[in-house]
């Protein structure tokens, strides 16, 4: 364990830190779920010094939805999902796979069980404070770099293309596109399965669900209702907050992802909860 | 320690202490020396059941003092007008367990009783650097200010008590309807006649998540019939309250432990609600707009088949009746005055007025300029400026002096029509000048008028980086080295 602490601050400053304040996020060699529970462990003692603008880029993110002016400090579950976050984006590193290896698979279901091991929030506190991490998540981007020359061509994905393959580019006529790739296509041209791949980051999401309903306008992985969004709309200040977050982006999206899901839940105890939910919906979208 | 004051002694060895007309010992102030806050409690009920604290309560200062033992104890001080005042005082603090003491600035010596009818004073005077020193025929004791207690949150903070008989005869009533019962009520009260006020009252959101405020209606019922009160008191979602003192009122059934009429700390503007059942008083810093619920009233049109048609007889059959519009003074009292018309040499006065002008008043305020004079129009009633001839507003677009009344008194519509002028004109009706109109396109922002150009000079401004600018985060790879998956997972780097 003498690197445990190099980790947590290589996590804290590659992936936790840049999720909530922007810029480049560099995830680390990847951690699987072992070593992830050490690195939580240690990561939720973290002190306060070291967080505090991110803590106030937290509360920023939480303040839309509710009129909060402190958010819980990172518990050990969150840790884990930032664990599993960095596992998730490593299964799509283009350099993890060998000539005749194939890792990337086996880290995503290294990584589902990361994510397995996380329970729901159990208060309206960790749902915020959960809230106020993750809200970014589907905004993360990728900048994949295209080469081409008059013999053939390279991608580079998440990182910059060497210089040798840009030299002399008059002569070996080499030309150059970027793309920005978000983060629910990062799957795609690479090993992983997507619908696997889509299916971790659903869980992933689902753990925070207020930036599960937040984000229910999106169109992969489809918005589902879970043990966690359901448990919150069940509670009074949970459905003003579900409210809330719903109709932060693009309600009328987010009605039709209500209403798509909602036989799942017609007949079951849940559903006087969530058709009070979709009727809210409904009357702010003006439908 | 204490010893007794003799008839025509003159000196005494206390400083601060003199001798009144009638040979009492007394000094400037008048201290009460009470064990516990219940105890302050007790004598505030005890006073105020016969007596005002009108006199007093502008002077009153109210302590918790501590002495050398680290006791806590509450301390009343105030002026002492004569000693007969100071007597009864002294009556109702011994009633509740109290101490009554006479000085000036530190040294207090216990005030006169049955035994020593001309006072007392200290045999011996103690130096010491308390606030308070106090010679009791029992103790002597200093003590030092420990903090001061508001009087009108003492009073907010103590529950009402339960207590039916206040439900008979209440006299004016304050009813507290929740939002919802509101119209309800106001139709209910309508049907029975009753009059009543009606204003809508708001509250802070009771918790962090609740978005809007809290809207209740609040109703002053002068009279309410005895027949409708306990459906009042039973309704849940409404409150029914006893005005018991200007600015306050405590709800039917329950009487506040003070008799808040003596104890005149609340502001006639506002309205404190001291509620029963253990519930916070609620408090309105200002009184909502209010208005007659009859306003409310719903309006209904007859038919109208019964009309009978009249014969229309050409007016030349009539003759000549029209007659010239003239302005006779008017008994009535000054009101809708929305305007003010400032003859030239005035408006030197006006601009030394401008400058005391509130921000609202310079905005709203329009002003036209003309050979005759300038018209300086406002959008209420309580802007108008102490210049000119004040002018009232007839209708929109007719003003005419304030004092003054048109007569025939025809409607404004009528002498709008009869004056002839054109629909964007605004007519103005003096008594020695008859009829001005200005054009609305000469009323231009009082604001805009009335600022000289200023000189000014320019800077060059630092930018600053928005402090929460959020960049969008980019997932960047880097080399992973030989064995990535190294420590993951012995299965998973076999693989």
């Amino acid at each position: 364990m003498a690197g445990l602490g190099a980790d947590v601050m290589r996590l804290w400053s590659g992936v936790f830190s840049p999720l909530v304040l922007g810029g480049r996020l560099a995830p680390m060699r990847p951690i699987g779920p072992s070593r992830a529970r050490h690195i939580a462990d240690a990561g939720a003692a973290l002190a306060a010094s070291e967080r505090t603008w991110v803590d106030a880029m937290r509360v920023r993110r939480a303040r839309p939805l509710g009129r909060v002016d402190h958010v819980e400090a990172p518990d050990v579950p969150q840790w884990l999902m930032v664990a599993a976050l960095n596992d998730l984006l490593q299964s799509t590193n283009p350099k993890l796979d060998g000539m005749l290896t194939s890792r990337s698979g086996k880290l995503l279901e290294l990584t589902m069980g990361t994510i397995g091991a996380v329970c729901a929030p159990a208060s309206i506190r960790e749902v915020i404070s959960r809230h106020a991490t993750f809200a970014r998540l589907l905004e993360l981007e990728r900048v994949d770099t295209f080469v081409s020359w008059w013999a053939g061509s390279a991608s580079f994905r998440g990182c910059a293309a060497p210089a040798r393959m840009l030299a002399w580019k008059g002569l070996r006529r080499v030309g150059t596109r970027t793309d920005r790739t978000g983060m629910t296509q990062m799957c795609f041209g690479s090993r992983l399965d997507d619908a696997r791949f889509l299916e971790a980051l659903q869980r992933l999401l689902q753990l925070t669900p207020l930036t599960d309903l937040a984000t229910a306008h999106r169109e992969a992985p489809a918005f589902a209702w879970s043990r966690g969004s359901l448990g919150l709309i069940l509670t009074h200040p949970g459905h003003t907050l579900a409210s809330r977050a719903l109709r932060s982006a693009d309600p009328r999206a987010a009605l039709a992802a209500l209403h798509k899901d909602h036989p799942r839940v017609a007949g079951t105890p849940f559903e006087p909860a969530v058709r009070s939910v979709i009727d809210e919906l409904a009357a702010y979208a003006g439908r | 320690m204490l010893e007794r004051v003799a008839m025509h002694q003159t000196r005494l060895r206390v400083p601060g202490l003199g001798i009144d007309a009638k040979g009492v010992v007394l000094g400037s102030k008048g201290l009460v020396l009470l064990a516990s806050l219940e105890r302050l409690v007790a004598f505030l009920s005890l006073y105020t059941s016969e007596r005002s604290l009108g006199d007093l309560v502008g002077n009153l200062r109210v302590e918790v003092v501590r002495s050398k033992m680290n006791t806590r104890e509450v301390v009343l001080s105030f002026p002492a007008q004569n000693s007969e005042s100071l007597d009864l005082l002294a009556e109702v603090a011994r009633l509740a367990l109290g101490h009554t003491f006479t000085g000036s600035s530190r040294h207090f010596v216990q005030f006169r009783d049955a035994s020593a009818p001309f006072g007392f004073d200290a045999a011996e005077v103690i130096a010491a650097d308390a606030d308070y020193v106090l010679y009791h025929s029992t103790f002597t004791q200093t003590y030092v200010r420990d903090r001061d207690i508001d009087l009108t949150r003492l009073l907010l903070r103590l529950r009402p008590q339960l207590d039916p008989s206040t439900a008979r005869d209440p006299g004016p009533l304050w009813v507290l309807a929740e939002e919802g019962l509101g119209p309800a009520w106001i139709q209910y009260l309508i049907r029975s006649r009753v009059g009543a006020r009606v204003g809508l009252a708001e509250w802070p959101p009771a918790s962090a998540l609740d978005e809007a405020p809290v809207r209740r209606h609040l109703f002053h019922v002068p009279e309410l019939p005895a027949r409708m009160l306990p459906l009042a008191r039973t309704t849940p979602g409404l409150t029914v309250f006893r005005s018991v003192a200007p600015g306050a009122a405590v709800e039917l059934g329950w009487r506040h432990p003070v008799n808040l009429q003596a104890c005149p700390v609340f502001s006639g503007e506002g309205l404190v609600l001291f509620r029963g059942h253990g519930l916070d008083a609620l408090t309105l810093a200002r009184l909502p707009a209010m208005g007659e619920v009859e306003s409310f009233a719903r309006v209904s049109f007859g038919a109208g088949n019964d009309l009978q048609p009249a014969r229309v007889l050409d007016p030349r059959e009539l003759g000549q009746v029209t007659v010239p519009i003239r302005l006779a003074p008017s008994m009535e009292s000054y009101r809708d005055v929305r305007g003010s018309f400032i003859a030239p040499g005035d408006l030197p006065v006006l601009r030394k007025v401008l400058y005391g002008l509130g921000p609202s008043t310079l905005r709203q305020a329009k002003i036209a300029f003309a050979r005759e004079g300038a018209l300086l129009v406002f959008n209420a009633a309580a802007d108008t400026v102490p210049v000119g001839t004040f002018l009232r507003e007839l209708r929109p677009g007719v003003f005419v002096a304030a004092g003054f009344e048109p007569v025939p008194t025809i409607a404004p519509d009528v002498l709008f029509r009869a004056l002839g002028a054109p629909p964007e004109s605004t007519i103005v009706l003096l008594p020695d000048r008859g009829a001005i109109g200005f054009p609305n396109g000469a009323l231009v922002a009082l604001q805009d008028a009335l600022i000289e150009a200023q000189a000014w000079a320019p800077v060059d401004p630092a930018e600053i980086a928005p402090a929460l600018d959020a960049e969008v985060p980019v997932v960047e790879f880097e080399p992973l080295g030989l064995r990535p998956m190294a420590g993951v997972s012995q299965a998973a780097e076999k693989g």
